[in-house]
């Protein structure tokens, strides 16, 4: 039985009339690789930042490492490496600096790794941080947050605004990090495809409440894209049990469901249509079929 | 909105609405005050320290700072960058440059002509003052001007903008006063500042135009250029020991700099006055060294604000970074970094003084004025007190620099912008009040003496409400585990030792003999030493950095919550120790020193303190002795120093001291009129109260007094002759001339005077103490023996080895003059208690005052009083 790194239960926080959480259960074992997803103002940063002590809860309990992060900052982030969604690392240092202050923080500094590190991110030891392209900064960020080899990853949004070379190079430390045992990782995304290509378990958040959490091979599983050509023409598609989301218009749409496929051919038989084609969605279809706004209706023919 | 221009006038607006309505606000009370308190015809001159101009000119100073950077854009940036202040995001909007910077110039301009206009008004409706119109309007427009001009302009060097606006806004304020005083008549400063205008106006343009492509001279970039000077940066080898010290070394590359650097700009060009010839004055030295020796604390106000803010480029301008925040560090570790800081910033600003002032003072030669005030001061205090006030105060200068540094701390950590605001608002508002009504108390006496008797109860106020924010800051620092428990204990107990071992000092200081009560150097210590606001920092830290509303903790086990709750207890004790020690200081001195009588005179309540022998005997009629205390002083204590209750218990004779008015309490004897003639009636009052009460001899009614209480000694020789069989002094300080007192009754008179006495000088002339010079005494008690028809030559005789007996005798009525000549005397009671020495001189054991007093008293009686009495 593999123990939580982070426990979650019944987190709830409002920002005034905002309600940014609403009664979040997540528990993520140890070993994981864990996708937050949503969209932006889901509740993603504020969900990460109750984990690092950052907000303190309300309602509701955060355990790490089975501790409390508000009331044992120390014993929680020592083991935590965290890249923010902010780019706050403070301008007037250089990198070496940088490096140097760092590794005071974490007893398990990897002096070599991190060297190995700036190497490979090819950023210049004396170089100002204000002076770093976005990219070199988050590439910076990232190495502080990898070089003492943290049991707990924890990147906010590690992509966003970055070129595709700097996104290789943080999908790549994140593999490096689960190829060592016992290191977990999480981390929030809005491009799925990433998340789709390390992460082996998913949640999604929408509206500060759990949509859907699962491994990743079992949502695959659990869900289908089908394409239903109607007998006649429909301005509407018809409800169906287990479909999510229509798409298209006319005589042709297009549906991601829950569920076997066998159970909509029933249904969809009923209706009077057949299903042309069938596959496995993205999980970028999956999520906005599950957490965005309707299709809008066709305009009328 | 229809037109660019209005879009900017309605950004301008928006933003700074609030500081436009919090001027309204002041102007409003402000005028309601004077229309409501001080009446409509309560004119007032422009003199610098008229209190009521300062309320009008200081809320327009600070208006018009403001102005100054809304309309420059100096909130929008980073006044010391290289780029333009100018928001870059408006270059993208489709305007011209000359539009771009026109508007807010205009607007800019107008806003200070129309402040200047109103505040005019203002002075001329409720001040009454009269100023002009025009040519400050254009003044202050101009200086807006180039401000924006100086703000827009982008520089080579991080750091030069500051550095120009400062001696070119320097220059143009020179430039101005001096016209003022030279008086330079108003169409030449009109026709000298009306074209500022426009000039402002196209250099302001070249400016932004500049800046708006990205035109900005890079000089430090430049030597980058030359040479690989980059990799010259030493490379660290050592490893920093922990996360306190990396955090220490953070904060101190972050902020620690700045107030040394500060310093280090400012004093060489204070110093400098030092060595323009003709400047080496004693008073202008002393001016230079106490403008040098205030840097620190005063730029430490400023320093502050860095400290406070710990990043501007987070969403709410003081919160904690996710990257200070996420730093596995308690809450306690990074204040304590930050405090630490503050020390090691603060003790290098004052090595740069304690180098740069010698130095200077070598340099410019001054070093012998300085020697001569050493000098002076050790004779005054001697050379262990004059060592320790020095200590004390260079190391309260250097405390008060870094409480400036952090005591900002504890509102600037909570990272609401609003306890922020609001506090600056706070302290800015109360600085307004402050000053004005300062000035106002020091012009009203009777305001000032209020003030100082209410002095020790808002002490004690004061010092209530530091100790009951750090009981509970104690309390909540403890419930949510932020420091460790013996670090409490710990910080609790070396305050404790802190504050005892100042307030020893302050006693050794000023308070032995107990002249100045002890409560007051004990409610001093408990301020003066930090507790509450920096044991507040880590709390605020911990309310910033862990957003959310507190929940009650969880449940712990019984044991340790026992055992945990001791700890509150002993810190609470821990800190309770020196309020409970001022507390019994204060109850034994009221105890001791309370005056046990009253009586109306004069419609006022008199005090006085009785002394009946136990030896008293209701059948015999029983002399009676008053003795007055010196000014400043109160009965208790001239009953402790003159002695008079022992001997009054060995011969049997009541003792009264009657109590002097106002504060410091005296005896109007330095002039006549009403106090005089009150004070005057109240002894006759009380000598008829006494009557009344005890079986009282009146034939030896006898009064003495020491300094002040002797010149009232003399006022009622003059006035209450008929009633006052002999009187006696030490020490006498005298005001009235001879030709004051008419009275021609021979009245008998023993005095005492210290040789060495620098408060009435044994032979006249000026002392500290009074504007009016002081008799010399031999002539005066010689005088006092013509009055009393004496034979004109005294006999001398040596009492002791130093003191001399002076006798005038053959006086009519048998009224002997007798004055006791004490060698090396100071201020003080011979034969009494000492006083401190320091300040009064030495006490003579040689003789005893209050004796050899009783036995010229009990040698003369009042001469008729026995008829008055069968009278009565």
């Amino acid at each position: 039985m593999t123990e939580s790194i982070i426990q979650v239960s019944d987190l709830t926080r409002r920002f005034g009339a905002n309600t940014a959480l609403d009664s979040v259960c997540l528990s993520v074992p140890r070993g994981a690789v864990y996708g937050l997803v949503g969209a932006n103002g889901a509740g993603k940063t504020t969900l990460i930042k109750h984990i690092l002590g950052l907000l303190r809860v309300e309602s509701g309990s955060v355990r790490v490492f089975g501790l409390d992060p508000v009331a044992d900052p120390v014993g929680v982030l020592s083991r935590i490496g965290y890249l923010s969604e902010e780019r706050d690392l403070p301008g007037w240092m250089r990198v070496h600096e940088l490096i140097w202050y760092s590794r005071a923080f974490y007893p398990a500094w990897d002096d070599a790794y991190a060297e190995e590190l700036r190497q490979a991110f090819a950023l210049d030891a004396t170089a100002r941080i204000k002076d770093l392209s976005k990219g070199q900064k988050a590439r910076a960020g990232l190495l502080i947050a990898l070089a003492h080899r943290p049991e707990l990853l924890v990147l906010d949004e590690p992509s966003s605004g970055l070129d595709p070379v700097v996104r290789r190079d943080i999908l790549g430390a994140i593999i490096r990090t689960i190829a060592d045992e016992g290191r977990t990782v999480l981390f929030s995304s809005h491009l799925l495809e990433e998340v789709e290509r390390v992460a082996d378990h998913v949640t999604m958040i929408s509206h500060g409440t759990i949509a859907l959490s699962a491994p990743l091979d079992a949502i695959r599983q659990s869900h289908r894209c089908v394409t239903v050509r109607f007998a006649e023409s429909r301005p509407q598609p018809p409800a169906l049990a287990g479909v999510l989301r229509w798409d298209g218009d006319g005589r042709e749409w297009t549906a991601v469901c829950r569920g076997g496929s066998r159970e909509l051919q029933a249904t969809v038989a009923e209706w009077g249509a057949r299903i042309v084609t069938e596959r496995v969605p993205s999980l970028d279809e999956i999520f906005v079929a599950h957490v965005g706004t309707p299709a809008a209706s066709p305009p009328d023919s | 909105m229809h037109s660019p221009a209005l879009a900017i006038a309605w950004e301008f607006h928006r933003r700074h609405r609030w500081g436009l309505v919090a001027l309204a606000g002041y102007v409003l009370v402000g005028a309601t005050f004077k229309l409501l308190i001080l009446g409509p015809g309560y004119t007032i001159t422009l003199d610098p320290p008229d209190s009521m101009a300062a309320v009008i000119i200081v809320p327009f100073s600070a208006l018009f700072m403001y102005f100054l950077a809304v309309f420059s854009f100096g909130f929008a940036g980073d006044f010391a960058a290289r780029q333009s202040i100018y928001p870059a995001r408006m270059f993208a909007l489709p305007m011209t440059t000359a539009a771009l910077t026109g508007w807010p110039m205009l607007y800019g301009t107008v806003a200070m002509a129309s402040l200047w206009l109103l505040t005019a008004f203002l002075a001329r409706l409720v001040g009454g003052i009269d100023v002009p119109w025009i040519w400050p309007a254009l003044y202050a427009a101009a200086f807006l001007a180039w401000t924006q001009v100086l703000a827009w302009m982008p520089y080579g060097v991080r750091g030069l903008r500051v550095i120009v606006a400062v001696l070119w806004l320097a220059t143009i304020n020179a430039v101005v006063f001096n016209t003022i005083y030279y008086q330079v008549p108003e169409h030449l400063m009109v026709a000298v500042l009306a074209p500022q205008l426009p000039l402002a106006y196209l250099c302001a343009r070249f400016a932004v135009a500049r800046a708006r492509r990205g035109d900005v001279p890079d000089w430090w970039g430049m030597f980058a250029r030359l040479g690989p000077i980059g990799h010259a940066l030493p490379r660290r080898r050592d490893h920093l020991p922990s996360p306190a010290r990396a955090q220490m070394w953070f904060e101190w590359r972050r902020h620690g700099r700045s107030l040394p650097v500060w310093v280090g700009i400012l004093l060489p060009f204070e110093l400098a006055l030092l060595l323009v010839p003709g400047n080496d004055t004693p008073t202008l030295t002393f001016y230079t060294l106490l403008v040098g020796l205030l840097t620190p604390p005063f730029m430490a106000a400023f320093a502050a604000a860095t400290v406070r803010k710990s990043n501007s480029s987070v969403s709410d301008s003081y919160g904690v970074t996710p990257f200070i925040a996420t730093r596995p560090l308690t809450s306690a570790t990074l204040v304590v970094a930050k405090l630490i800081m503050a020390i090691w910033s603060t003790l290098a600003a004052w090595l740069l003084v304690l180098v740069a002032i010698p130095l200077g003072l070598t340099l410019s030669g001054t070093w012998p004025v300085v020697t001569e005030w050493a000098r002076q001061g050790i004779e005054v205090i001697g050379v262990p007190r004059a060592c320790a006030v020095v200590l004390l105060g260079l190391s309260g200068l250097m405390v008060s620099t870094w409480r400036q540094l952090v005591q900002g701390l504890c509102i600037g950590l909570t990272g609401r912008d609003w306890l922020v605001k609001s506090s600056v608002f706070l302290r800015l508002s109360l600085l307004i009040f402050i000053l004005p009504t300062a000035h106002w108390i020091f012009e009203h006496p009777s305001a000032m003496g209020a003030l100082l008797d209410a002095l020790p109860w808002l002490l004690a106020a004061l010092v209530g409400f530091k100790m009951s924010a750090a009981a509970w800051i104690a309390m909540r620092l403890y419930r949510d585990r932020l420091l460790r428990d013996r670090v409490i204990i710990t910080g609790a107990a070396c305050w404790l030792v802190v504050v005892l071992a100042l307030y020893g000092l302050l006693v050794w200081l000023v308070s032995t003999p107990p002249f100045i009560p002890r409560y007051l150097p004990a409610l001093a210590a408990i301020l003066a030493i930090p507790l509450a606001r920096p044991s507040a920092a880590p709390l605020a830290l911990a309310w910033n950095r862990h957003r959310g509303a507190r929940r009650d903790a969880a449940t712990e086990s019984t044991t340790t919550f026992k055992k945990r709750r001791s700890v509150i207890g002993v810190v609470l004790v821990l800190i309770g120790l020196p309020v409970a020690l001022a507390l019994v200081e204060a109850v034994s001195f009221f105890v001791l020193n309370r005056n046990n009588g009253t009586i109306v005179s004069s419609n006022q309540e008199r005090e006085y303190l009785l002394y009946v022998p136990r030896s008293y005997d209701r059948n015999k009629p029983t002399p009676l002795v008053i003795s007055m205390h010196g000014a400043g002083t109160w009965p208790a204590l001239q009953m402790n120093l003159s002695r008079w209750n022992r001997l009054a218990e060995e011969q049997g004779f009541i003792v009264v001291y009657p109590s002097g008015t106002d504060f410091p309490r005296i005896w109007h004897a330095q002039l006549p009129g009403a106090g005089l003639t009150a004070d005057v009636r109240f002894i006759s009052e009380l000598i008829d109260t006494l009557e009344a009460t005890y079986h009282i001899d009146p034939s030896r009614i006898y009064a003495d007094g020491l300094s002040n209480g002797g010149g009232m000694a003399f006022v009622l020789s003059c006035t209450l002759s008929d009633r006052i069989a002999a009187v006696g002094m030490v020490g006498s300080a005298q005001f009235l001339p001879w030709s004051w007192c008419t009275d021609q009754r021979a009245v008998p008179m023993i005095a005492f005077h210290g040789t060495a006495d620098r408060v009435t000088p044994y032979h006249g002339g000026l002392s500290s103490v009074a504007p009016n010079p002081f008799p010399d005494i031999p002539t005066w008690v010689a005088n006092w023996a013509r009055r009393n028809r004496c034979a004109p030559t005294p006999v001398d005789s040596e009492v002791a080895p130093d003191v001399i007996r002076r006798t005038y005798a053959n006086c009519a009525d048998h009224a002997d003059v007798v004055l006791y000549t004490v060698e090396g005397g100071g201020h003080s009671w011979p034969g009494g208690e000492p006083v401190p020495e320091w300040l009064c001189g030495p006490t003579s054991r040689s003789v005893d005052a209050t004796r050899q007093m009783w036995a010229f008293f009990r040698e003369h009686r009042l001469r008729g009083a026995q008829t008055v009495a069968q009278q009565r």
